[in-house]
């Protein structure tokens, strides 16, 4: 399917977010190949940081799309439209997560092979001592479990921020808001962390 | 200069975006772009074939139950139009007494004719006509004339007055 089949006029490449959601809701598939192609790292990094998994994150992320693409209709613009994929791709990493709590777990700690040894101490790669593993799995789930009490709009910004480290004007314009909205929230939500993990920033080896 | 101040204003804190990218990581690779597109256009593909049937959806969806009962609904209405009716019995048998609408079952009539105990099936909760046959012998009445009745319970008595 292209223009002249569905009669849908393409956005210009690296046009404004109304023009490509004006594009996307003709059906334009070149509309749809440029939000795929603007999109995709973001949400495939943002599913990995949620999933740990590289092939599950693209999964995500490739779902992220198709549940988009079903749904663009629907789409209303008063959110920005990577807000609203941040929310789809949020949502299927999360049932992923539910999911794998529910039916498997494995802990690090358990036995993994005949001689009794740990499967932590196992991992390729992983040379720390068990101490020095288990308080980076705390770290790892302190700062985890954190990020998570924060409100969707406040991490969205913590995570372009610091994870993309997008700009303060990227980041207005890819959430539609202003720049000052932006740094509030960047405020508050920096604000929030630091309160609650000064003691792995401190030391920087997870001793709480 | 007014970068620096913008970054002032949100707070830039180093050891904390360290600890972040540290807990959380990052991938070894990213997704090659054509390979991702393709799945994801086959992916929309293949959804698209296997769209679940409207009534499918509305049966696995919160207005079940109201589906559900509408059927059984459905089903009851259909069944009560159709059903077969119950044969009445002892109308022959009461002398001076006809039942228009014959879904009565007549119970029991005293010696006079004047008092009517009648049943309808359960299922056949509609409205009974009685009346007095214009033939009937005049003696056998203690009034004159027809009387009607409209009845909507399953159970009841008639009293000719």
């Amino acid at each position: 399917v292209n223009k002249s089949q569905t009669g849908a006029s393409n956005p210009k490449e690296g046009g404004t977010e109304k023009e490509l959601v004006a594009a996307l809701r003709q059906g334009s598939e070149e509309a749809f190949r440029q939000l795929v192609d603007r999109y995709r790292d973001r949400l495939y990094r943002m599913a990995h940081r949620m999933v740990r998994n590289e092939d599950e994150a693209l999964d995500i992320a490739q779902e992220t799309f198709v549940r988009a693409h079903k749904s663009l209709s629907r789409f209303a613009g008063r959110s920005s439209i990577y807000t609203w994929l941040y929310r789809i791709a949020r949502n299927l990493a999360l049932d992923r997560l539910r999911r794998r709590n529910a039916h498997w777990h494995v802990s690090l700690d358990e036995q993994a092979d005949e001689n009794g040894s740990p499967l932590l101490e196992r991992l390729p790669g992983k040379e720390a001592t068990p101490d020095e593993a288990a308080a980076e799995r705390e770290m790892m789930e302190k700062v985890r479990n954190e990020m998570d009490t924060l409100s969707d709009k406040h991490r969205i910004v913590i995570e372009l921020r610091e994870f993309e480290n997008m700009s303060y004007q990227d980041i207005a314009d890819e959430i539609g808001c202003s720049v000052g909205t932006v740094m509030s929230r960047l405020h508050y939500a920096r604000n929030y962390l630091a309160e609650r993990l000064s003691a792995y920033m401190d030391t920087g080896e997870g001793q709480a | 200069m007014e970068k620096q101040m913008n970054q002032d204003n949100g707070g830039e804190n180093k050891p904390l975006k360290d600890l972040l990218n540290r807990a959380y990581g990052q991938p070894t690779s990213m997704p090659d772009a054509d390979s991702f597109y393709k799945d994801v256009r086959r992916r929309i593909r293949q959804q698209s074939e296997t769209r679940i049937p409207w009534w499918k959806v509305l049966w696995g969806t919160p207005y079940r139950v109201a589906a559900q009962l509408a059927c059984v609904v459905l089903i009851a209405m259909v069944w009560l139009q159709y059903a077969p009716l119950t044969t009445p019995t002892g109308i022959g048998s009461v002398p001076g007494v006809a039942i228009i609408d014959d879904r009565a079952e007549v119970e029991e009539i005293d010696s006079e004719s004047t008092i009517i105990v009648y049943t309808l099936a359960e299922s056949q909760a509609t409205m009974v006509f009685f009346s007095w046959d214009d033939d009937v012998p005049e003696e056998t009445h203690s009034s004159s004339g027809r009387g009607n009745m409209d009845y909507y319970s399953t159970h009841g008595v008639f009293i000719r007055t």
